[in-house]
């Protein structure tokens, strides 16, 4: 058994990075391992004995692979492009059907099919973290994000209020981050999950058939735009960020005036505050970023 | 002192930068010569400063090219103009941490 063959493979292991960029890094790491061996062998000891004194100088695979990881995986994307994009639209594709065809109060985690479909949510937020993030996790984590912000939103007390503080904070501090990254495409993959309850939130009592047309505008935009957004690396964001505008406006502004009310709207200006949000936030993020990324593309 | 440790830890990307000022490098070089102008000071594990080095080509403050050095690739390493000018800020500040720390701190023949 070569030493420094298993040190290869246990790295390998643990590095979730496209096969080009990982036998690169393999290569170059082997030669170190190669080079600091015979350099221990003038020493005087045999080739096994440089190679395990080598491979301890050397650190921990599983240390070393973490690390580079986090430097190549985040956002990465593996040979096959179509799969990435396919598992980075499939939470927003079941949501849809979920929301459509077994229970369209969305905000109601009541149904064993949401159930299971959370815990998928959970799961591969998990295992983005575990792998750095690859880019077809960011849109679960997004979903992920909606979770936290559901059980904030269902726990009553003092706790739903904050709902209004998380929601917008949360916004700020992830566009912020990827921003500086200068990762505009995450942002939006990150992000979209949100239009999902905020289209929902507070419209209970609008007639059936124009929540269907909600769901079904806002469900088919986000299933076509993280696909686009993921298969085309970000190319058309700014055709998918004046499109989502658009939608968006159309959606809120026939929820809000159009769409025939079950009953009357009890005025409570406190309540109002989500609304005002849910409609000024997420309408600057899908105008603001794409212009933003526009703007700083032609200045340099 | 776990305090050092960490110290050293976070100066591997400067450390490369400043051997890489001189010349252009592979891995197992650019280990050897920190080890070799620090005096053995900075004998870091050598698997750290490929995360490090990896950073920093994707922040282009380093390129790297693979050569073809005594009949084996290596991966060859150069510090950019925008590398360049991020040590020379980051040195300048460190000296005044430095400068400033040392102010601060007791005297030899006060402990």
């Amino acid at each position: 058994m070569d030493l420094i063959r298993d040190y290869l493979s246990g790295l390998s292991k643990h590095l979730k990075l496209s096969s080009k960029k990982r036998e690169e890094i393999l290569k170059e790491i082997k030669y170190h391992l190669e080079d600091l061996s015979s350099e221990y062998k003038k020493e005087g000891i045999s080739m096994k004995e440089a190679k395990n004194k080598a491979i301890k100088k050397f650190d921990n695979p599983k240390r070393i692979a973490r690390k580079l990881q986090w430097v190549h995986g985040f956002g990465s994307f593996s040979e096959n492009k179509f799969k990435d994009s396919s598992l980075g639209t499939l939470p927003f594709l079941i949501a849809t059907i979920l929301i459509l065809l077994i229970d369209p109060n969305f905000l109601k985690p009541n149904s064993y099919f949401f159930g299971l479909f959370w815990i998928s949510v959970i799961g591969f937020s998990v295992y983005g973290f575990l792998n750095a993030f690859p880019a077809w996790t960011i849109s679960w984590l997004g979903f992920f994000n909606v979770l936290i912000l559901q059980l904030l939103f269902f726990a009553g007390g003092y706790i739903s209020p904050l709902f209004s503080i998380v929601f917008p904070s949360l916004f700020l501090i992830f566009s912020i981050y990827f921003i500086v990254k200068n990762q505009f495409k995450y942002i939006f993959l990150f992000l979209m999950p949100l239009a999902i309850p905020y289209v929902f939130y507070g419209y209970d009592g609008v007639a059936q058939s124009h929540r269907i047309l909600m769901i079904v505008v806002v469900g088919l935009f986000t299933i076509v735009a993280s696909f686009l957004i993921l298969y085309k690396k970000l190319k058309g964001i700014y055709l998918i960020g004046i499109l989502g505008f658009f939608l968006y406006s159309f959606i809120y502004f026939d929820i809000v005036f159009l769409a025939p009310l079950k009953a009357p709207i009890e005025k409570n200006y406190i309540g109002l505050l989500p609304t005002i949000l849910g409609y000024i936030i997420p309408l600057i993020i899908i105008s603001i970023i794409p212009g933003f990324h526009f703007l700083k593309q032609k200045m340099y | 002192m776990r305090f050092f440790r960490e110290l050293k830890k976070g100066s591997t990307k400067l450390l490369i930068l400043t051997v890489l000022e001189k010349k252009s490098m592979y891995g197992y070089q650019i280990a050897e010569e920190i080890k070799k102008l620090s005096k053995n000071y900075f004998d870091l594990a050598d698997g750290t400063i490929y995360p490090a080095l990896h950073d920093l080509e994707k922040k282009l403050y380093i390129k790297g090219e693979w050569k073809k050095f005594k009949g084996r690739e290596r991966k060859y390493y150069s510090i950019t103009e925008k590398g360049m000018k991020f040590l020379h800020q980051a040195s300048k500040e460190w000296n005044i941490f430095v400068k400033k720390l040392s102010a601060f701190l007791p005297r030899k023949q006060e402990i």
